[in-house]
Formats: C-alpha cells, structure tokens, sequence
C-alpha cells in the first residue's frame, strides 16, 4: 500500500514534470491493481478521480492543457526536424503556446506524413518497430515508435482499463485484427500479459473459423473479443447462420474500432454473441497512445490526458461550433509519444462538436464530441443537406433484411442519393421498400441497382476483407457451401 | 484482594474490551480505502523502518513538540475512525474536543486537582483505545493478512527486547512520553500500584484478532482473543507482579510483544495449516445478508458486496 502510493507519486511527478515515465513503474502500478482486484473483488474508492486523471477537473484543465502543449512543442522543436521547421516558418514560439492560440497552427494531414516520413522521426529517439496502416480509407502511412512506446502504451491503456473494469483477469482475448495491424496486436498481448489473461491472436481468418475459436471449451476460452466492426458484424451472421445462442459463447467484452460500429450491429452482437459489454473505441495508429470511449449515452469522450483534441470546422477550417460537424485534430502529448510526433494532426475522422454541453452519462467530466461519423471523404453532400457515413450505415444496416457489414455504393447527385447495394440488402425487400426506409430516416435515396453476393466486396472497402487464408479447411467447409453459389466455388 | 491483582484483571479486561471493539467495528463499519493498493509485504518493511527511527526522534525531541505531534496524529486517527460513523465536520469535531479535554485536564490536575488524573487516564484511555481500533481496521481492511501481523509481531518481539533490555531505548522513551498530555498507553491506578499496557501492544493484539478472524473465521478469532488474555496481558504483567516482588522496584518494564510475537506466529501457523486465509472479498461474501447496509464511507465496497456471485 505505502510502495503503491510512491509508485503513483513517481507516475503524477513525471508527468508534472514532463520526464519519461518509467513503464516498469506503470507495470507494478497493474500489479497492485490487480492485487487489488483479486483482494477485494474491486477496486478502491475515488476510483472516478482516478480514472479522470489530473485533466479531469475543468477548473484546472486549461492550465494542464498549457504546460502539456508548450512541453510538447519545446520537444517538436528541439528533435523533430519536421515541426522544427514548420514552428520556425510560422513564427511559432512553444512557450507562449496556449489553447487559444492552437488553431493558428496548421495541421497536420497524413499527406504530409507519407511525404515527409523521415523528418517526422525525433533525432533523440531509436525506432524500433514500424506500423503500416492497413489503406482501406486511403494509402497506408508508415508510422515507426520507440521500445519506449511500445512498452509504454498498453501499461498505460491496461491501467486504464482495470480502472474501468473494462478487462478480464483471468479471461482469454480473441483477436481478429489484421495481423499487419502490428502495434495494436502487439499492444494488446502485451495488455493481457500485463493481467494474467491469455491471447489468441487469430487475425482475419474465415469467420466460420473465429467463431469456432469463441465455442471452444477449456480453461482458456475467449471472454475478450477485439475486432472490427465489420469483421464483428460477419462473426454475428456466422452465429445466426449457425443458430447459435448467447449462452453458447462466453464472451464479456468485445473491443470494436477502425470503422463505424452502428447501434443495431452493436445490439445484435449483444444479443447474439452474448457479449455483456460492446466497446466503441476510437484510435489510429498515428496518434496513439491517444484513443476515445463511447459512453452509455453515445458520446465519444477523449482522453485529454494523454493529448489534445479539437473539433475544425469543416468549412471554415475555424475551432467549430457546438453542433457543427468538423474534422477531429489530435496532438499526442509529450512524454506520452516520442519517436514519430506529430502536433495538431487532421485525422480527417468527422464528429459533431458538444462543446459546452453538460453530460450526464457516465463519463460526464470527461469532454466529448458526438461518435465517429466518417471520413470527410466519404460525407454525401446533397442540395438540402450534409449526410455522414454513420448516418447512411446506421439506416443501411438497420433494413429488416440486415445486411451487415453494410455494402454498398452512394453518390449524391445534388437532390438525392444515388446507391447501388448488395443483393443481402434486398432480400424479401424492394427497391421501393428501400427508398422509403431511407426516406422515413430523411435520407433522399434512389437506388439504381445492386449486385450479387460475390461481387458486393468491390462496393466499399471493409477491414474484414483483409482475410488471411488458413489451411484450417482444404477446402469450403459446410457452412460456406451452403451459403455461397457453388458455381463460384468450383470455379 | 491485592489491588496488584484487581489491577491485573482490569487490565485484561481493557485488553479484551480493546481487541472486543477491533472487531465489532470491523463488521460493522467499511472504511474508505485507496482506488489501489493492498497491503504486503514491503509495507510491514516500511512500517518496520518507520517503528525503528521512530522511538529515536521521539527522545530527541522536546515535550512540547512531542506533544504537538501525538495531537495531530491523534486526531487524524480518531476522525479516520469516527468517520465512517458520523459527518465529518462531527468526527472532526469530536476528536479535538476529546484531544482538548485531556490535555486541559492533565493540565488542570497539575495544580491539585483530585479528581484530575482519573478523569486524564479515562480519556487517554478512551483515546488510546479508539487510536488502536482505527489503525487495525485500517491496516486489515486495507488486506494486511495474518501472515504479514505474525511475522510483524515476531520482528516487533525481538525488537521490544533488544531496546528493552539490552538497549534501555523503552524505560527512556516512557519516562519522557510522561512530560506530555497524552501517554500513549492505557493505564489503571489503584493506590500506589499502576499498571500500563502500550498502544504499539493494543494495536499488535487487536491486528492479529482482527485479522484472525478475517482469515480464519470464528476459530481464528477464540484462538486470538486466548492469546491476547495468555500471551499478551496475565503472562507480561504477571511477570511484572513477580520481578516487582522479587527486586523491590517501582518501576519494572517487561515489553509484553516478547511474550505475545512467538506465540502469535505459532498461532498462525497453526491457523494456516488448516485452511486458506480468506481474502477481503471472501470476508465480505460470507458476511454480507443480502440487503444489508454496512456502516461507512464506503461505496465501492457495498456495491461489490452486491455484484460479487
């Protein structure tokens, strides 16, 4: 108890004072909560306070907020060659860098980041592990972290998840993420190494197969799930093909991000896989250790304490509104990042801004912004108004047919949107019947036509169609064969 | 009957009451306890470096400042203690009238005052007890096992008798914890006899009683509660009767952790061979009626109480 408080002393000093946190620290801090937990069943009290961290409090905020950004940029401009440069071009002091004045600093775009890679490399740091995004919203970007990082990171998200309760023990995570994603399956082994808990790191492999892994039996059955939206929404039909019920699986918590988890694929995973807990984080690889929780009330909440966030205007390229939609700009902070930084970057993820609203959800002191909504690329502009992805996904996937993941094509042609969707889509359904659902959700659609089963991947690019073939199988196995044209297949 | 014999049954009785209050306020009342941490092994280190130098400072200090900081400490203790039971600002409150009051009254007694040094040791006694009640609920509601008291008491057992008796450190530190109000002991007087058993002795035998019954259940908790009466109270102080008796000396002191540490480590083992020691969350969920309030602060704990199958 008294090593635990200096542990905690060590951690708030470093971060007070701007110096590197020492991981082992953090690991030992994991150690004592999970003692904890294994003591009492649960953790302490003002456990709120701690979950916040020193940012929670908005009396405070801003003054942290200074000192974290000014920190930050003492650090950009004295390693970093890239921001070295920018800070010098635009005249841009880091000790009299303040919120205020944070939107007078252009961004950051992944552009330049592909384009100027070597120079966003911190001269004082090692790389040591490089990670590809996977490209299924654009060309992939190379982002290189530290060992530093890569031990930081999951202590720090697996402190923060005990303190949530968002992590089992003694369970077992199934990962069904690309195995290219090499931070995040790495970042989660080494979390549930942290814990105690076990890992199958199974990758996009043939559903059928995924679902198989969740049914097995043993002493390390899967009660963590961590996956994509639509590699989830397959695993949901796999089950349902299957007639599976909850109670066959022993799922927890499913860990969802990379795209946009809709609320009827997220109440259908609940109901279907059992699962107690259906997690919508956001995170990218770029600006980790930086991510963002959707509370019970589905606002996105950000972890200020770790970095800054802010909601630009789409038009204006101005601080947004409340309620206007605007693209979300991450600063990670220093010490948190160190090998590849990057200050005010333009993740070109779209939210509506809630700034100055009260909450009263369960994470109501920590700020938030609406749930992911898209990319910017992808918003459809029409004559009367702006629709956003999740807003088309969530009417897609909520058709009677339950065509998930929602595959489909739109373009807007000014008074309407024209959409090409999946044969699934329309099963025991019109085209009319489809125009009127979406009419009824106030999304002007006209459907020009739609494709069959085999070919509905070219519609839209998923991360579940990042498959990984197995030799589990020779060859089609049962399920596959009932479901699919055998005409293909033998072909 | 001797008043030497009167007094020795009073203080068993004080002994018993001290260990009988430990563990009704341990089933009654949950404490507030950090977000994270249990207690281990490095604590009883640390708890252990911190008995070590504390005794030191203690002589080197001047009473008044000595005096200054058992207040403070003491107060902190008796709030952290009353807490759980009442509004802060009232447990605040009450620990500085009771801190207040005897040190008016040990002041006023100096002057001649009759009645004065009796109603000084009720509320030093009074104090001093809910001093030790507060620090071993604290300590095993923050997971201290019985393994960490009984290698505690037997450390604290060889330590006692190193600056008992080879070390005069304990005969120097009471004559010189006598000058302040609050002596951190309970004492009974009856004539010219007195008998004095330490905080640092309470708050070992309401640890191990408390923590024994935590762990061990019901048994755990007989075979405590003999211990303090055997190896705790009627051996030390009998002992005291007869060096008294043999030597003609006023002022004997026998540390009674010399008696208590080896027979409490034998106790756990013993204990120990049996079953497993049960954790805070075991406690809780044999103890627990559904429905049921514990008294306290503590919110977390009443909710897992709850959630826990």
């Amino acid at each position: 108890m008294f090593a635990t408080a200096i542990r905690q002393l060590r951690m708030v000093s470093s971060i007070a004072l701007g110096k590197r946190i020492n991981p082992r620290n953090i690991e030992h801090l994991i150690g004592d909560a999970v003692k904890t937990i294994e003591e009492f069943g649960t953790l302490g009290d003002d456990i709120q306070q701690q979950i916040e961290g020193p940012f929670g409090d908005p009396a405070t905020r801003k003054d942290l907020q200074n000192g974290a950004l000014q920190r930050t940029a003492r650090h950009l401009a004295r390693s970093s060659p890239y921001y070295r440069r920018l800070f010098a071009a635009h005249n841009i002091n880091p000790e009299k860098l303040t919120v205020d004045v944070m939107s007078q600093i252009p961004v950051t775009t992944k552009k330049e980041l592909m384009e100027h890679q070597r120079d966003f490399i911190t001269t004082d740091s090692r790389p040591f592990l490089s990670a590809r995004t996977t490209g299924t919203t654009g060309l992939p970007a190379e982002v290189w972290v530290s060992k530093y990082e890569i031990e930081l990171w999951p202590a720090l998200n697996v402190l923060s998840m005990l303190l949530r309760d968002e992590i089992d023990l003694d369970g077992c995570l199934q990962i069904n993420i690309s195995s290219r994603a090499t931070v995040a399956a790495r970042m989660m082994s080494a979390m549930c190494g942290l814990v105690g808990a076990g890992v199958r790191a199974l990758g996009i492999i043939p559903p059928c197969e995924s679902v198989d892994s969740l049914l097995c039996d043993g002493s390390k059955v899967p009660t963590m799930l961590s996956t994509h939206p639509s590699y989830l929404a397959q695993l949901v039909q796999e089950a349902r093909y299957r007639k599976l019920k909850p109670c066959d699986f022993h799922l927890r918590h499913v860990y969802c991000g990379g795209e946009v988890l809709s609320n009827v694929l997220l109440h259908a995973a609940k109901e279907t896989l059992g699962a107690e807990f259906v997690h919508d984080n956001y995170g990218m690889t770029e600006i980790l250790p930086v991510t963002a929780r959707a509370c019970n009330q589905g606002h996105l909440h950000h972890d200020v304490n770790s970095g800054f966030f802010e909601v630009r205007d789409l038009e204006t390229g101005e601080p947004a509104e409340s309620g206007a939609l605007g693209s979300l700009i991450i600063t990670p902070y220093y010490p948190y990042r160190e090998c590849m930084p990057v200050f005010r970057y333009d993740t070109h993820d779209v939210v509506r801004c809630l700034s100055g609203e009260t909450f009263a959800c369960n994470m109501a002191a920590i700020p938030a912004t609406s749930r992911i909504l898209g990319k910017v690329d992808h918003l459809l502009h029409t004559n009367e108004q702006i629709i956003t992805p999740r807003e088309f996904i969530e009417t897609y996937e909520s058709l009677p047919s339950q065509p998930w993941p929602a595959r489909f094509q739109a373009r807007s042609t000014g008074d309407f949107i024209e959409l090409v969707l999946s044969e699934q889509a329309l099963d025991g359904m019109t085209e009319d019947d489809v125009e009127q659902h979406f009419q009824a959700a106030g999304i002007p659609v006209h459907v020009i036509g739609h494709v069959a089963r085999q070919q509905e991947r070219y519609l839209r690019s998923l991360r579940a169609d990042l498959l990984e073939t197995t030799f589990t199988h020779t060859g089609p196995n049962q399920h596959q064969l009932a479901r699919s044209d055998s005409k293909e297949l033998i072909l | 009957m001797n008043g030497q014999y009167v007094l020795l049954i009073i203080m068993l009785f004080a002994s018993l009451l001290t260990v009988t209050c430990s563990l009704i306020y341990f089933q009654t009342v949950h404490m507030e306890r950090p977000p994270i941490g249990v207690f281990n092994k490095e604590d009883i280190a640390i708890l252990f470096m911190f008995l070590l130098v504390l005794p030191f400072i203690y002589v080197a200090i001047p009473p008044l400042l000595l005096t200054v900081i058992l207040v403070v400490a003491f107060i902190g203790l008796i709030y952290t203690g009353l807490r759980p039971l009442m509004r802060a600002r009232y447990a605040l409150l009450t620990a500085i009238v009771l801190l207040a009051a005897n040190i008016v009254v040990t002041q006023t007694s100096k002057t001649g005052w009759a009645m004065g040094m009796q109603i000084h040791w009720a509320l030093n006694d009074l104090i001093i007890i809910l001093g030790a009640v507060t620090i071993s609920n604290l300590y095993v509601q923050g997971a201290m096992r019985l393994r960490h008291v009984a290698w505690f008491a037997l450390l604290l057992a060889l330590y006692d008798a190193f600056f008992a008796w080879v070390v005069p450190l304990t005969p120097a530190l009471l004559i010189h914890l006598e000058n302040t109000a609050i002596d951190p002991a309970i004492a009974f007087t009856i004539g010219t006899f007195r008998m004095s058993i330490g905080l640092g002795d309470l708050f070992v035998f309401s640890l191990f009683t408390v923590a024994a019954y935590k762990g061990f259940s019901v048994r755990g908790m007989i075979a405590s509660l003999g211990l303090v009466a055997i190896f705790g109270t009627l051996l030390p102080l009998g002992v005291v009767l007869v060096l008294t008796a043999m030597t003609g000396r006023a002022n004997v002191t026998v540390p009674a952790q010399v008696f208590f540490g080896p027979a409490a480590f034998i106790t756990y083992l013993w204990l120990s061979r049996h079953t497993q020691e049960r954790s805070m969350r075991q406690w809780y969920n044999a103890h627990t009626k559904p429905g049921s309030t514990p008294l306290g602060v503590s919110t977390h704990a009443r909710q897992e109480v709850k959630t826990t199958p």
